[in-house]
C-alpha cells in the first residue's frame, strides 16, 4: 500500500522508468527523468539541514521543475506550499510569511521580486533557484548554521502534512489548508478509480498546482503511470488544438476554459477519437455547454465535480446520469461520506436545503496556524458521539433528491438576503446565461437598508450581441419570480477573476451598479 | 536583450498597461502565459493592440500557443502576416 505522495512517483519510475511522464511545449520527460530531479531536490533540501515537517515554498512557473520540486519536497520529509506564479509580490510574501517556510524553490526571475523581502521573513532561511534543469542557492541566512538533517521520507507516515494549499478567498487574506499524505494519495485513488484511468493516458493538466482538482490530477497521473501535459490556458482554441494533437485522453477543466472550449472552432472539424472524458469543476457549468459539449463530443463522458480543498474533493456524478440530472454535483466519491445538515445538525429531508458535511479520511486537518478557523469548519459529527469522527463544514447550501443525488444551491457567505427571501446568485446566473447573448454573468448582494440586500448583476456578453439592459430584465421576468428580479444591471467587458479562476464576488459587490 | 521593433512595441504595452505582469529580466524566449505575464483575458488586448499597430488580423484559430509561447514567436507571427497582407 502506498501512502506517501512521492511514493507514486517512485513506483511508477521503477515500473515505467522510459514513459512519458510530463509533455512540457516540445520537451518531453519520462518517469526516469522526473524522479531524478526529485531525487536532486531532496538531496539539496536534506543538504541544506531540512528537518521533518518544514515548509518549502515552491514559486514557479507551471513547468517540470514546479513537479520536481514538490515531489522532492515530499520524499525529503517537507511539506511543499504551492504558490500560484501569478500572485503578486505582497501576496508571495504574505504566504511566505504566513506558512513560516525554511525554504523557498524558484526562478532568478521571481527571487528578483521578492528579493528585499528575504531579510525581513524570520523563518526563511534558503532560497534556491532552478536555471533550467540545474539547481543552486540564491540566497542564505548569514548565521544559518547547517545542521545535519534528521528528515528523509522513512520518518513519514500517512497522517504527516504533505502540502498546505493557500485558498484563494475572495475577501480578506488566504488560509492554508493543511493536507495529509493519506488525505492526497486516497483522493487520487478516488479520482483514478471512478475516471477508470490506465497506464498510459495523457491527461491536459491546465489547471494550476495550488488549486485542489489540478494537484489531484498530477498525484492521479503518476498514481496510474500516465502523463500530464503542462500548460497555462490561453484560448478554448488552444486548449482543444492541444489536445487533439497530444491525443489527450482525459482534460480536467473549470468553467472558465469549458465554456470557450465547447465554442472552438477545432471542435467542429476535428473528431476527437482518443478524448473519453472531459471533467469540470470549480463552478457550474451552464445546461447549454453540456448539450453542446455532448452534441460535438458523442463518445466522450462528461464528468460534474464538486469539491472543496478542505475536505480533498467531495462529489461526483455519474456521466450516464448527465442527460437527466444536467444541474446535480451527482453523489460522494469512494472514500467520502456525505450529509446535508439543518442549523442544529440534523439529517435534512428530500428536497430540504441544508449546508454540505463531509466526513472520511479525506477531511484535512483545517487551517494552518489558525485554531480558531479551524473549530468552525472542522468538528465532531453531530450525528454520533461515539468515537471520535471530524467532519468538515463545506460552507456550502445543498439538497439531496429522493435517490440521494446533490444539488449545490449557494454558497452560505454568498447568499442573498433580499426583501426576507434568502436568494441563490448560482439560481440567477444560471437563468441569464440561458440568454443566448450572455457569454458570463454573475449576482451578488449589496447592502440596503430597506431590502436587506438588494440585487446585482455583472454580465460579459457574447461577441456581436449588444448591451441592451431592457431585454436582459425582460427575460429575467420571465424566468425569475419577483423577489429574484435583478436591482442592478452592469455590463462588463470581463469578469473580474480570482487566481483560480473564479469570479472575485468580493470585487463585484464592492463596484457600484 | 536584443530588441526588434515589434518587441519594443510588445514591451511598451506591456509596461504601460497594468493588466500585463511584467517579470524581471524578461527574456524573448519567456514563456509568457506560463510566466503571468499575459492570461486568457488579457490576450485578448494584446490581440487587439497587435492588429491595429501593424494593420494585420488575427483570427480566433491564431489564438494558438505556438503563437503567443514567447516574444519570439509573436514576432515570428506578425512578421508572417503582415509579409501575407502586403502580397495581398
Amino acid at each position: 500500500m502506498l501512502y506517501l505522495v512521492h511514493q507514486f512517483l517512485e513506483r511508477s519510475a521503477r515500473d515505467f522508468p522510459r514513459s512519458q511522464a510530463l509533455v512540457y511545449g516540445r520537451e518531453r520527460l519520462s518517469y526516469e527523468q522526473v524522479w531524478d530531479g526529485a531525487r536532486a531536490v531532496s538531496r539539496a533540501l536534506m543538504g541544506q539541514g531540512l528537518q521533518k515537517g518544514d515548509r518549502i515554498a515552491v514559486y514557479l512557473e507551471k513547468s517540470p521543475q514546479e513537479i520536481m520540486s514538490l515531489y522532492g519536497a515530499s520524499l525529503a520529509g517537507g511539506v511543499f506550499v504551492i504558490l500560484h506564479p501569478s500572485l503578486t509580490h505582497t501576496q508571495a510574501a504574505y504566504v511566505l510569511r504566513q506558512s513560516g517556510a525554511r525554504y523557498l524553490l524558484t526562478d532568478p526571475s521571481k527571487a528578483g521580486l521578492l528579493e528585499n523581502s528575504f531579510k525581513s521573513l524570520r523563518a526563511l532561511s534558503k532560497v534556491l533557484v532552478w536555471r533550467k534543469y540545474r539547481l543552486s542557492g540564491a540566497w542564505q541566512r548569514k548565521a544559518l548554521k547547517s545542521a545535519a538533517s534528521k528528515a528523509g521520507s522513512d520518518v513519514l507516515n500517512g497522517h504527516d502534512l504533505a502540502t498546505i494549499i493557500y485558498t484563494s478567498g475572495s475577501t480578506g487574506q488566504p488560509k492554508g489548508v493543511m493536507l495529509t499524505h493519506q488525505n492526497v494519495t486516497l483522493s487520487a485513488h478516488a479520482s483514478t478509480e471512478y475516471l477508470e484511468n490506465r497506464p498510459g493516458d495523457i491527461l491536459m493538466g491546465t489547471l494550476p498546482m495550488s488549486f485542489d482538482y489540478g494537484l489531484v490530477q498530477l498525484m492521479s497521473a503518476f498514481k496510474f503511470g500516465g502523463s500530464l501535459i503542462l500548460k497555462s490556458f490561453l484560448s478554448g482554441e488552444d486548449l482543444m488544438s492541444t489536445a487533439f494533437r497530444e491525443k489527450v485522453n482525459g482534460l480536467g477543466g473549470i468553467p472558465t476554459m469549458l465554456i470557450p472550449a465547447s465554442e472552438s472552432r477545432i471542435l467542429q472539424n476535428r473528431k476527437f477519437r482518443h478524448l473519453r472524458y472531459i471533467t469540470n469543476s470549480g463552478g457550474r457549468l451552464p445546461v447549454s455547454c453540456f448539450r453542446r459539449l455532448q452534441k460535438l463530443l458523442p463518445r466522450t463522458q462528461i464528468y460534474s465535480m464538486y469539491g472543496f480543498t478542505e475536505a480533498f474533493r467531495a462529489s461526483y456524478l455519474d456521466p450516464a446520469r448527465l442527460h437527466a440530472r444536467p444541474d446535480s454535483i451527482g453523489k460522494a466519491i469512494p472514500n467520502a461520506r456525505l450529509y446535508v445538515l439543518d442549523e442544529k445538525g440534523r439529517e435534512c429531508r428530500a428536497g430540504q436545503i441544508g449546508e454540505l458535511v463531509q466526513a472520511g479520511p479525506l477531511v484535512s486537518r483545517g487551517y494552518w496556524r489558525d485554531p480558531d478557523e479551524t473549530a468552525k469548519k472542522i468538528r465532531q459529527n453531530p450525528l454520533h458521539d461515539h468515537y471520535a469522527d471530524p467532519v468538515c463544514y463545506s460552507g456550502d447550501w445543498v439538497k439531496k433528491d429522493r435517490e440521494g443525488y446533490l444539488y449545490f444551491v449557494g454558497r452560505k457567505d454568498q447568499m442573498i438576503k433580499s426583501s426576507g427571501f434568502r436568494i441563490s446568485p448560482d439560481e440567477i446566473e444560471s437563468v441569464l446565461c440561458r440568454h443566448r447573448g450572455v457569454q458570463s454573468a454573475a449576482a451578488v448582494g449589496i447592502a440596503d437598508e430597506v431590502l436587506g440586500q438588494r440585487i446585482k448583476v455583472s454580465l460579459v456578453m457574447k461577441k456581436g450581441f449588444l448591451r441592451k439592459e431592457e431585454e436582459i430584465r425582460r427575460h429575467c421576468q420571465k424566468y425569475l419570480p419577483a423577489y429574484m428580479q435583478p436591482h442592478g444591471i452592469q455590463f462588463l467587458g470581463k469578469m473580474p477573476l480570482t487566481a483560480h479562476g473564479k469570479i472575485h464576488r468580493g470585487l463585484l459587490a464592492g463596484r457600484k451598479a | 536583450m536584443k530588441q526588434s521593433a515589434v518587441i519594443s512595441k510588445i514591451l511598451a504595452l506591456f509596461k504601460k498597461d497594468r493588466e500585463f505582469r511584467l517579470p524581471v529580466n524578461l527574456k524573448t524566449t519567456t514563456r509568457l502565459a506560463e510566466a503571468g505575464v499575459f492570461d486568457s483575458f488579457s490576450v485578448i488586448k494584446l490581440v487587439t493592440f497587435l492588429e491595429k499597430e501593424f494593420s494585420i488580423r488575427i483570427k480566433p484559430e491564431d489564438l494558438l500557443e505556438e503563437n503567443f509561447m514567447t516574444l519570439q514567436a509573436i514576432e515570428k507571427m506578425v512578421l508572417k502576416k503582415k509579409k501575407n497582407t502586403l502580397r495581398k
